[in-house]
């Protein structure tokens, strides 16, 4: 039971840790993006 | 911008660790092996607070963004389901799990859940300017 947690709370861990840069690295790029946009329609 | 992080962290961040940070203060005044310095019902509760405030966040996020949202609240639903699970297997006691083991499962959890609720925040605090100044 004890080993089923554990590799279950790594496997959730290292997805957890997969979105989280995901979502920063997308979020840069989007608000990069915007920034262009912004700059070429000024 | 920056504001709104430093309002995550005290009213989010501080009040998700005040369990913990009580515990530590007892744990400091009372007499040796009382009481256990780490324990995962705190971690766990930690790890709650952070993912109800994400999903509450993401609720009200104007930007165009709905993969970002649908995946954002995916994982905070996942991981309040396995601190669920966690409390449970906590509450059942030594007979039946290692207490020792779940304690650094939610340990580890309530890390991940930061940087993941950091993540929400990052993109949050980041409203495109355009869309403030459609609603003027």
């Amino acid at each position: 039971m004890t080993t089923i947690i554990i590799v279950a709370t790594i496997i959730l861990a290292l997805i957890g840790i997969l979105i989280a840069v995901w979502s920063i690295v997308d979020t840069r790029r989007k608000h990069y993006d915007d920034y262009i946009k912004r700059k070429r329609s000024d | 911008m920056r504001n709104k992080k430093t309002k995550w962290l005290i009213y989010t961040v501080l009040v998700g660790l005040i369990p913990i940070l009580a515990r530590f203060m007892v744990w400091f005044v009372t007499k040796e092996g009382s009481l256990d310095l780490l324990s995962a019902s705190d971690f766990v509760a930690f790890g709650l607070v952070l993912h109800i405030s994400n999903i509450n966040e993401i609720e009200h996020y104007e930007g165009q963004r709905e993969q970002w949202k649908t995946v954002q609240n995916g994982i905070s639903i996942t991981f309040i389901a396995f601190y669920s699970i966690l409390l449970a297997l906590n509450l059942v006691g030594a007979d039946v799990i290692d207490i020792k083991a779940i304690t650094f499962c939610a340990i580890g959890l309530s890390v991940v859940s930061f940087v993941i609720s950091y993540s929400v925040y990052d993109a949050v605090s980041r409203i495109p300017i355009t869309s403030v100044e459609n609603k003027i």
